[in-house]
């Protein structure tokens, strides 16, 4: 039989399964893990996430995502029906709704998205299920122009009218 | 027993130059932005290759999300025009300055694509252009095939399957009358039995 010491034997700050304080160990201190929220693949939300950490979505979200200082990365078994604004997105799993980042948005390769995409950079692997639209002018994303669905596309302005060649002859 | 090796169903992707591509992005200057509806799948070679200009890429892989709609139990009095309508939703005010039909205007009859070009110029303006492939060989592969853009003069063609389907060989008459509202501002005929064509919406 194993006596279990009491409580008040044990140190506050030390449990059984620390390992013992290394004196030699440099004295400065490790850069801290960087905050990321987890959503679970057995979790459903509705509504409208926010918040001051990058987030990974395995479950499922309907709403909206404003993360716009952080990463969002849609999982593989992440499923979306909102508009997603982050620092950077990554999507593996399945999203319907619009993204905007400030820095870059990935379509991995296992990803399915409907929506419209807006970032400075954009990167898309092949095998991802993409139908929608990729804005890649030069203005700054999130703040360049409101999101749009094809529905509303917008009509360029006139200047930007490609040259009309000479008419070639018909077939 | 002996072993054989699965079947490969894709054929070894080639690359080939294309006159009918360097065609298209001659007037594309860098100080512009554009409006690009590009009917084949998503591919990252092409995004890659946009995204050294300034533009808008639509992406919609035409050809596949018809044949969903077609193999969807929709009923028979829905005609391609609702299709159509319902696969390539854009506003009135939308306007593309080119739009990459690729290959598959081989991969549709002619009263398909009639309804399709009929949509489609309702986005177009004076210049819009349209490039598009259209083969002049008995058989096709039984898919479109993938077109990633190397540079302004060259594509590697991934065809995805090596079963084969017959060529519905749109004969020039037939293109000149389906094309009605755009002239022809090059057209090129390459090696390997396919015509580049660059279209000018007039």
């Amino acid at each position: 039989m194993i006596w279990k010491k009491s409580d008040a034997d044990n140190p506050p700050t030390q449990t059984p399964m620390q390992p013992p304080p290394q004196p030699s160990a440099p004295r400065s201190q490790p850069p801290p893990a960087k905050e990321r929220a987890l959503i679970g693949p057995s979790i459903e939300i509705k509504g409208t996430l926010s918040g001051g950490e990058d987030l990974f979505v395995e479950g499922r979200v309907e709403g909206k995502i404003e993360l716009a200082q952080h990463s969002v990365t849609i999982g593989p078994s992440g499923r979306i029906k909102a508009d997603i604004q982050g620092r950077s997105i990554v999507v593996m799993g399945e999203v319907e709704g619009n993204l905007a980042a400030l820095e870059q948005i990935i379509l991995r390769q296992s990803s399915k998205v409907r929506g419209n995409l807006v970032a400075p950079r954009v990167s898309l692997e092949d095998g991802s299920d993409f139908k929608g639209s990729i804005d890649m002018t030069s203005k700054p994303a999130v703040e360049a122009k409101p999101l749009h669905t094809d529905n509303t596309a917008v009509k360029p302005p006139s200047q930007q009218v490609l040259r009309q060649d000479k008419t070639g002859d018909k077939v | 027993m002996t072993l054989s090796a699965p079947r490969e169903t894709r054929v070894s992707p080639a690359v080939h130059k294309s006159l009918g591509l360097n065609a298209l992005l001659n007037p594309v200057r860098g100080d512009r932005s554009y409006s690009i509806l590009d009917l084949g799948p998503a591919l990252e070679a092409n995004v890659r290759f946009w995204s050294q200009f300034s533009c808008w890429l639509h992406i919609h892989d035409f050809y596949r999300s018809y044949r969903e709609w077609k193999a969807a139990d929709v009923p028979e009095e829905e005609s391609e025009e609702a299709a159509f309508s319902a696969l390539l939703p854009f506003s009135d005010e939308t306007v593309f300055d080119i739009i990459l039909a690729w290959d598959i205007f081989n991969y549709f009859d002619l009263r398909e694509l009639e309804a399709l070009v009929q949509r489609l110029s309702r986005w177009c303006r004076p210049g819009t252009r349209l490039f598009a492939l259209i083969s002049s060989l008995p058989n096709i592969s039984a898919s479109p095939t993938m077109f990633r853009i190397l540079n302004p003069e060259q594509m590697i063609y991934e065809i995805p399957t090596q079963d084969t389907r017959p060529c519905p060989r749109h004969q020039p008459r037939d293109i000149a009358r389906l094309m009605a509202r755009f002239t022809v501002s090059s057209s090129f005929l390459l090696r390997h039995g396919i015509q580049e064509y660059v279209f000018a919406f007039k």
